[in-house]
């Protein structure tokens, strides 16, 4: 039936106003709830923010540390309308289980300075990682594809700032990393208060397609 | 007592009530409220808001002085209604060498507040094109910017251009 299927009540049937307000008001719900879900879920892609309270300290000359949640960071969640109740970087809570696979978007916004002694021109490295399951190595991991900038140290007291953002699909296998490198041999490189990380699912991956 | 429709709350009477004219007019109002909102929806998720804007003018740049770029390209308002998460990517386009540099700097600001930002180091004195991006969280009426700043001698010219699209609302 359709909404023009709909009869109007007439002076032989009086009594059925009643019902068919009834059944038009719901035939109605039922028919718009679906296009609402749908229509609401283009506009809200699944997307969430966070960023860190405290500063992350401690990375090692040339090791690539961990300068998300899973690092043991202080982080809030300024916005989440996914539902999911874990950090973006943490494999036990399974984002890319939750979420489904698809295309995304990552990002990584920080700001890396030295705790001590700054070497001028050294590098500083922001990267978003990708591991996935490694067929070959029981319970193991391979890093799949990764987003990365590398910088180098200006030496002005300002420290560093870069933005690293990676676009791929991910599955349930996939494991999102949010790290950082550097090559600053006078002392060890924090991550400032006020790193960014965010995730937005672009699409569902039935949408990809390759031309 | 009318009843109603569990999710959208649509009213209607029940058999035996009288059915008066304004309990029609109701259900109708209703109706037609829910499928302005679903319009609404359908409206914004087929014209996602997106901005993006070419450089200019050219704006000059004292050295050491964190300035607040006055292009119209650099910066943004997020508009009535438009609430949600903002995708934002600034290009910092240097236009001429200053005599020297050994620092680049821009920040994409919400409300005079930092976001991200992005440092540039231009040890050879040789300002490059860069960009940096944020997703902002935003209320309508916020107003995106973007600084810049630079460390060195004499003064650069600059443009800057701003890549806006809509990730998502809050309602």
């Amino acid at each position: 039936m359709t909404v023009t299927d709909l009869s109007c009540p007439t002076g032989e049937n009086y009594a059925a106003i009643a019902l068919q307000m009834q059944e038009t008001a719901l035939e109605t719900e039922s028919r718009l709830i679906g296009l609402e879900q749908m229509l609401r879920a283009a506009n809200n892609r699944p997307t969430i923010l966070q960023v860190s309270t405290a500063a992350i300290t401690g990375l090692l000359l040339n090791v690539e540390g961990n300068i998300g949640p899973l690092g043991g960071g202080a982080f809030s969640t300024p916005f989440n309308n996914t539902g999911y109740a874990g950090n973006i970087d943490d494999p036990s809570q399974g984002l890319t289980t939750y979420l489904g696979d698809g295309m995304y978007e990552i990002g990584l916004y920080a700001n890396l300075v030295a705790s001590g002694a700054v070497t001028d021109n050294t590098y500083r490295m922001f990267t978003i990682a990708i591991d996935t399951l490694d067929p070959t190595v029981v319970g193991g991991f391979r890093r799949r594809v990764k987003g990365e900038l590398t910088l180098y140290e200006t030496n002005t007291g300002v420290g560093t700032d870069g933005v690293a953002t990676l676009e791929t699909r991910l599955t349930s296998q996939d494991q999102i990393r949010i790290l950082a490198k550097h090559g600053n041999t006078g002392s060890s490189v924090n991550a400032s208060i006020g790193t960014w990380i965010w995730i937005s699912k672009v699409s569902t991956p039935d949408a990809v397609v390759v031309v | 007592m009318p009843a109603s429709t569990p999710v959208y709350g649509f009213t209607y009477p029940c058999p035996g009530e009288v059915v008066t004219p304004a309990a029609i007019a109701l259900l109708a109002g209703q109706i037609d409220t829910k499928l302005s909102d679903v319009n609404n929806d359908r409206t914004a998720a087929l014209n996602r808001r997106n901005r993006d804007s070419g450089g200019g003018p050219t704006q000059t740049i004292a050295a050491g002085v964190e300035t607040v770029l006055t292009m119209p390209s650099s910066t943004y308002t997020i508009p009535g209604g438009e609430a949600g998460i903002w995708y934002v990517t600034v290009v910092l386009l240097p236009l001429s060498t200053p005599a020297t540099s050994n620092m680049l700097r821009i920040r994409i600001m919400q409300n005079a507040v930092k976001r991200t930002a992005y440092t540039f180091n231009p040890e050879t004195n040789n300002p490059q094109l860069f960009s940096c991006s944020a997703p902002i969280l935003g209320a309508a009426g916020d107003v995106i910017t973007t600084s810049f700043i630079y460390n060195g001698t004499g003064t650069i010219d600059v443009q800057a251009t701003m890549t806006i699209k809509k990730f998502a609302r809050l309602a």
